[in-house]
């Protein structure tokens, strides 16, 4: 069964929205308290990370009766430094969102952490998109 | 199997939908014409007696005249700290104390000492067990706790495994009495209730095997018991009762836990839907550096008890003004300083996952009840109007696919229906 959602970027308030929509989704499906807070923290990271770096996107869910798969697609401005992205503290966020205080520098490490597998597509000037997967076994 | 403490005069009850769309929990649907709750869902946290127009909804607590005539040698009323706010010019504790002996109890101890004692093992039990994965819960309000397990499961292992301020001054008071001769089973211990979820959290104990309260009693019944004494009592009566200090009288206002933690990193929320609001942040990862989450259901903390008299605004600058008389209060110091040693504060069984959120205990029949769910929802007027009993048209779907109401409850699907039916009878007609 597949999920999609939208990250309006013009509503950054709402931002957490389908996180929290999908979370909802999985404890119906009765997945185990672990995995939902695991899922939860990655797509909220990720969910956040797409209304400030990259203008919004939409999230596509898929559940398998052995996994997950949350794809989070945006036409961002993409990430230039890949390696640099995925260690802690290095950050592309603008003085603006810093100073909202994000853009801290852990989006990405922190989805890897607690995901079980990630797979990052990023093309500067075109997009990005981030495949995490939870397994449910 | 749930359990609620809440119930429904069904005289009462006209069948309206308030409750059935303010409940938290979606908890309540009304079929045949009557609000029911269903006990998978309720959290006990006393919302639908709060907005009930007709008074249907009433909090089951004991009988107050039955209990001070009962047969218990030894009757002992464990009184709340939220209680010393409830009377109007009142602020010394000790009348207070002796008004509820005057009425018929033998003793008292208040809830407000054992509330201290927690406050110090908890202080000790944090810097032992350091919040590894988000900050530990506080176990004090029944309601939240019923609502992590019902709504957030991920967060049941942050639940602070120490027992209640009520369940501690319960083991206090029978141990000091039992030392004083009586036998266990001659000591009734009462508890003078709040809210509903004290009294569920008594008979039908989620951390503790079984509770050393006998039973609750409303804080509405007692107030109006006490209120003529209170009034009536000359200063020379007034015994010397009190055992607890600003600390543990403090616990009865939001906030008041967490300032005698003595830390810099704690999260004090009060009123059901922001405790809903915080506990979803903490599921997402959203709130970080916090090592202590104090959470009551009710406003303003147990002072908004739906069983409370007074409003919680009220009652809170009251409640200061006790705090400010109590810096030079009078004592128990016999009972204060007696041995408790041997009592255990600490959880006796991990709080159960309630799975009533999920649609099948199966993950393959799950997905396909989610996917009917879905299409039916799709179809449906999405005006809430509540006329099927249920809250809104997403928890109609749920219920068709659960098996508990069919398409047709929705009038205005059973409109469409019915149109249409009238379209093909006069088609043949003219046929």
């Amino acid at each position: 069964m597949t999920f999609d959602y939208i990250v309006d970027p013009t509503e950054p308030e709402r931002a957490g929205r389908a996180s929290t929509k999908f979370k909802g989704v999985l404890k119906e499906l009765g997945v185990s308290p672990k995995v939902i807070r695991a899922l939860s923290i990655a797509m909220y990271e990720g969910e956040i990370n797409m209304v400030i770096h990259a203008n919004g996107g939409n999230i596509h869910c898929e559940v398998d009766a052995d996994k997950i798969r949350v794809i989070m697609k945006d036409s961002g401005p993409g990430i230039p430094e890949l390696d640099k992205a995925m260690k802690p503290g290095w950050s592309t966020a603008s003085t603006q969102a810093r100073e909202l205080g994000f853009g801290a520098g852990m989006g990405l490490p922190n989805i890897k952490k607690w995901s079980d597998n990630l797979v990052v597509e990023t093309e500067v000037g075109v997009g990005t998109t981030l495949t995490m997967e939870f397994n449910l076994t | 199997m749930g359990f609620t403490s809440v119930s429904l005069l069904k005289d009462r009850c006209v069948g309206c939908t308030t409750c059935v769309q303010r409940c938290p929990t979606e908890a309540i649907r009304v079929r045949g014409g009557k609000a029911h709750i269903q006990t998978d869902y309720c959290i006990d946290c006393g919302m639908c007696m709060r907005v009930c127009k007709h008074g249907a909804k009433v909090s089951e607590t004991a009988d107050l005249d039955a209990i001070l005539s009962s047969d218990y040698k030894l009757k002992v009323a464990l009184p709340p700290p939220s209680m010393y706010s409830q009377f109007e010019e009142n602020r010394n504790i000790n009348r207070l104390l002796t008004a509820l002996k005057k009425i018929g109890f033998d003793e008292v101890f208040g809830v407000a000492r054992g509330a201290e004692v927690i406050t110090r093992e908890t202080i000790r039990f944090i810097e032992e067990n350091p919040p590894v994965n988000g900050p530990w819960i506080s176990s004090a309000c029944p309601a939240v706790v019923r609502l992590v397990a019902t709504r957030f499961p991920s967060l049941i292992e942050n639940i602070l495994p120490l027992i209640s301020p009520m369940e501690t001054a319960a083991r206090m008071a029978r141990k000091y009495f039992t030392a004083q001769g009586y036998k266990d089973e001659e000591i009734g211990i009462f508890f003078i209730t709040p809210c509903p979820a004290k009294t569920t959290e008594v008979l039908y104990p989620r951390m503790v095997e079984k509770s050393a309260v006998t039973n609750t009693v409303s804080m509405q019944d007692v107030y109006f018991k006490i209120r003529p004494f209170i009034h009536k009592m000359e200063d020379a009566e007034i015994e010397t009762l009190q055992l607890e200090s600003v600390e543990g009288v403090s616990w009865a206002h939001i906030g008041g836990e967490s300032q005698g933690l003595g830390r810099p990193d704690c999260l004090a929320v009060d009123g059901i839907d922001n405790v809903i609001k915080v506990l979803d942040d903490l599921e997402n990862g959203k709130i970080e550096q916090i090592d202590f989450l104090e959470a009551n259901a009710c406003t303003g903390g147990c002072l908004g008890g739906p069983l409370q008299i007074e409003n919680p605004f009220n009652a809170y600058t009251r409640m200061k003004k006790v705090l400010r008389r109590n810096e030079h209060p009078h004592f128990r110091t016999d009972v204060l300083e007696a041995d408790y040693s041997g009592i255990s504060v600490m959880a006796e069984k991990e709080v159960e996952e309630a799975p009533s959120i999920q649609l099948s205990p199966d993950f393959q029949e799950a997905l396909r009840m989610m996917e009917r769910r879905d299409d039916l929802y799709e179809r449906l007027p999405h005006l809430d109007c509540g006329a099927c009993g249920a809250p809104n048209c997403y928890a109609f779907a749920q219920d068709v696919v659960r098996g508990k109401l069919v398409e047709e409850d929705c009038i205005i699907m059973l409109k469409d229906t019915l149109r249409y039916q009238k379209m093909e009878a006069q088609a043949k007609d003219q046929e």
